[in-house]
């Protein structure tokens, strides 16, 4: 029964956020990339878990399709967020090594279709992390008097715990599906908890942003 | 990898993003606590300047006070005096002239003793608000230039002297703006003793004048009035409030707590 209500954590918390936000009349229509990264999540989540459970077909490729729409969309957010010297060479350069690497390893290493890209995931989770800690660091560089009621903040903890927590679940993650593991069923479920506190902290920054 | 061995890495690292969290909000505590202090200390600071210069400016307003009737009002009494004890024969044609010197010398004196009073700061700090004020208002008055009107609501209780001292420099600063650039008929003074508050009121039917532009404009334009109004309530605590609209008047509010 637990393990069940675990399965659905990645598909549940991203739809509720949406319905939270589509209440307000206020945020419907803002430009905000967490937004559209959690429309993202709830879309691909829910075809992935749709597809395997009505049709039993193989959904590996829709995780593999949300690691890059994700990279891309977070990407944006931080590029927005962000201000540092030489900001553009570092995104730039961030973003074409991760397209070279996502082809590179669809070819040679993880099919993209049939294949779970844990080398994609890891890329992704890294860079994802660093812009977290670049965020951080910022912020502690050139404080703002109340870090609390900025809605960034809580996004960039949700995707920094949830980034830094899945990393070693993402990148052994084929290696034990291939390997057919009978402990492996439990991964998922514990990403699933990473995913919804993840949720948690994107609710406590919506609230921020209504409140402020 | 084992999958216990990456269960055990996944919470390691989620321990190790909440610790980042943790210790991001403790500096951002620790930070706002010292940005807190440091606001203080500049506010105190701030404060002694203030009493400084105001007491300054009081010791200078008592030395002409006191020059005024000490130095000036002597000698003027001294000149009434010696004119008195001038004979003069009637239908000499100097005595009607003598007369009229001895009125304006007397005049003078008396303009020169409520200017002394208004000067002096013993004299505002021993009498009620409320009959400084008066006093203050009759004197415009009686210029003929002016109607005068002072409302007291509540029961006059003695504020402290200090507070009193400035909430009466206020005012003398509100009616010379009144009197320089208003071109008022009509100036009111209210005073209402409320439990735990004392509100004031200054209040004119003038020109008003608009207070955003008075805002957005240079220092040098700006003149020192009403920024030393807004000095002066903010050394005894007090909030002030200036509402101005172009052709109809101006109204100050100050609200000073007294519990």
């Amino acid at each position: 029964m637990s393990l069940s209500i675990l399965s659905y954590l990645d598909i549940v918390p991203p739809i509720l956020l949406l319905l939270v936000e589509l209440i307000s009349p206020r945020v419907t229509f803002r430009s905000d990339y967490i937004l559209l990264f959690v429309i993202t999540e709830a879309l691909l989540n829910s075809s992935a878990m749709l597809l395997y459970r009505l049709f039993r077909i193989p959904n590996l490729f829709i995780y593999n399709v949300n690691i890059i729409v994700s990279f891309l969309i977070l990407s944006a957010f931080f590029w927005c967020i962000l201000h540092f010297s030489r900001k553009k060479l570092f995104f730039t350069v961030a973003t074409v090594f991760f397209v070279i690497f996502i082809i590179f390893n669809s070819l040679k290493l993880e099919n993209f279709i049939t294949d779970f890209n844990s080398n994609t995931y890891g890329l992704a989770s890294f860079i994802l992390v660093t812009y977290c800690f670049i965020y951080y660091l910022d912020k502690l560089k050139h404080p703002t008097k109340s870090i609390t009621n900025s809605r960034d903040f809580w996004y960039v903890t949700g995707l920094l715990t949830y980034y830094a927590s899945c990393f070693f679940i993402f990148i052994s993650y084929n290696s034990l599906t291939n390997s057919n593991n009978r402990h492996i069923t439990s991964l998922w479920p514990i990403h699933n908890i990473l995913f919804l506190i993840m949720c948690v902290y994107f609710y406590k920054g919506m609230l921020c942003n209504r409140t402020s | 990898m084992q999958p216990h061995i990456i269960i055990a890495l996944t919470l390691f690292m989620l321990l190790v993003t909440s610790f980042v969290v943790v210790f991001i909000f403790i500096h951002r505590h620790q930070y706002n606590k010292h940005l807190i202090e440091k606001e203080e200390i500049k506010n105190a600071y701030q404060q002694e300047i203030l009493k400084a210069q105001l007491e300054m400016k009081e010791q200078t307003l008592h030395t002409i006070a006191q020059e005024i009737h000490d130095n000036i009002g002597q000698v003027l009494s001294l000149a009434k005096l010696n004119l008195n004890t001038i004979l003069l024969e009637e239908n000499f044609p100097a005595t009607q002239k003598v007369t009229n010197t001895k009125e304006l010398i007397g005049k003078a004196i008396q303009d020169l003793r409520n200017l002394s009073k208004s000067l002096n700061t013993d004299h505002i700090i021993h009498k009620k608000l409320s009959e400084s004020l008066k006093f203050e208002l009759d004197m415009i008055q009686k210029t003929g230039m002016y109607m005068t009107n002072l409302k007291v609501e509540g029961t006059e209780e003695p504020l402290d002297p200090q507070k009193q001292l400035i909430i009466f420099r206020i005012v003398q600063e509100a009616l010379q703006n009144i009197i320089k650039h208003a071109k008022a008929q009509y100036i009111s003074i209210g005073l209402n003793y409320l439990p735990g508050s004392f509100i004031m009121s200054i209040k004119d039917d003038g020109t008003g004048f608009d207070l955003a532009s008075y805002h957005n404009s240079d220092v040098s334009e700006k003149g020192t009035g009403i920024g030393n109004m807004y000095h002066r309530a903010k050394l005894m605590g007090a909030d002030i409030s200036i509402k101005s609209q172009i052709g109809k008047g101006t109204l100050t509010r100050i609200s000073l707590p007294t519990k």
